[in-house]
């Protein structure tokens, strides 16, 4: 497990997976609920991966019985969770301490 | 009676420019739609070679399901698909690399835990690993791969061969004073005198003139032949992305001169794989 620089965007990614730790996300339904374009989703994705924060598995279905290829999906480990968990209270405590930094709360990290 | 005729007439061209219409829709979709999935392999073809079968199958697929169940007009699937898929002609290369990088720590790891080292060289390889990271940072493979990829190959191969820390260390560090800033004497500043010695030998092995090359070697520590047979090693198994006269004439060197020495050094395996290399390179660029 290593460490990923949380950035707002990072953090707009994670919090979709914390809402619901054991759902596996495809990178098509990401982009979507983030609002992110591929250029954008898929890096963080993979720099969520390579520190091990998020493993990537392929669905188990059956492509010929489908009619369609099998999707890539992914999720928090176990480490991945808990870092997460932190760095997100982390950043709702920063932005809790400077109410008056002018702008208000990215809406994207809201509280969970 | 005119009258019927011409709406008969209306009806039936009708259908029939429906049908067309239809027909060149299809046609026209399906063209289209390779479109993106044309671009994908342009956006697969900049990541590490390694990576693209997997990044190829997952992008192809989500693909698939972004135009699936779309049937809106072709231009619309043409613009989904195609923002799609120019994302990740933008990002792929960033994305290979930090995939590579991170496969290179995971290797790294491997390593020092399946080998039974002390804890002081386990520390060793870990710094050792991270100077490497960190100077060779922009430089790559002709594979598309970090260059660092290569160091934790060759490392592995000389730990495989029960080459002692020091050495797999050496293995680590042995392009550094070559490639990069990091010089000869700050291996040896930072890393030891032992460290420092077998890279300084490898590197000259390099200029030794060919009539000398017996003696030389006779006179060479093993650790030394070790390592410049790893790095053989590991280039044969990437040389696939190197021009075809390159492969040819790296073959033909390997046959004569660096398969026999591992032969000579009782390194079994390595000869034969390298042989097997070298020969199927050969018949391959025939």
């Amino acid at each position: 497990m290593k460490d990923v620089r949380v950035t707002l965007a990072v953090a707009t990614l994670l919090r979709i997976f914390i809402q619901d730790p054991v759902e596996w996300r495809y990178g098509y339904d990401l982009m979507q609920l983030t609002g992110f374009p591929s250029g954008k989703l898929y890096p963080i994705l993979a720099r969520l991966e390579a520190g091990g924060w998020l493993i990537k598995e392929v669905e188990r279905i059956d492509p010929s019985a489908a009619g369609r290829p099998a999707r890539r999906h992914y999720r928090l480990t176990g480490e991945g969770l808990v870092a997460a968990r932190r760095e997100l209270l982390s950043i709702n405590e920063q932005v809790q301490l400077r109410p008056s930094a002018g702008s208000a709360p990215h809406p994207a990290v809201g509280t969970t | 009676m005119s009258g019927l005729a011409t709406t008969v007439l209306a009806v039936v061209a009708g259908t029939i420019g429906m049908v067309l219409a239809d027909v060149v829709t299809r046609e026209f979709r399906t063209r289209l739609d390779r479109l993106p999935t044309a671009v994908i392999r342009c956006a697969v073809a900049r990541a590490p070679r390694p990576l693209r079968a997997e990044l190829r199958d997952e992008w192809q697929a989500e693909l698939a399901e972004i135009l699936r169940g779309r049937e809106a007009l072709p231009a619309t699937r043409l613009w989904i698909g195609m923002r799609y898929a120019l994302g990740l002609l933008r990002s792929s290369r960033t994305i290979g690399r930090t995939l590579s990088h991170a496969h290179a720590d995971d290797r790294l790891s491997a390593l020092v835990s399946e080998v039974p080292y002390t804890d002081a060289e386990k520390d060793l390889l870990r710094r050792a690993y991270r100077v490497a990271a960190q100077w060779h940072q922009n430089q790559w493979r002709y594979s598309g791969d970090p260059y660092v990829t290569h160091s934790v190959a060759v490392a592995r191969i000389l730990a495989d061969l029960g080459m002692d820390a020091t050495c797999v260390c050496a293995g680590l560090l042995h392009d550094l004073p070559s490639d990069t800033e990091f010089s000869a004497d700050r291996v040896l500043a930072e890393f030891g005198g032992e460290v420092a010695a077998i890279i300084r030998d490898v590197i000259a092995l390099d200029s030794v003139p060919e009539a000398s090359i017996a003696a030389v070697l006779e006179a060479t520590e093993r650790r030394v032949l070790a390592l410049k047979l790893a790095d053989r090693l590991h280039n044969m198994q990437t040389i696939d992305f190197v021009s075809v006269e390159k492969q040819r004439r790296k073959s033909r060197e390997t046959l004569s001169f660096f398969a026999p020495m591992a032969g000579r050094l009782g390194f079994d395996r390595l000869q034969d794989e390298l042989e097997d290399l070298a020969v199927s390179t050969l018949v391959r660029i025939a």
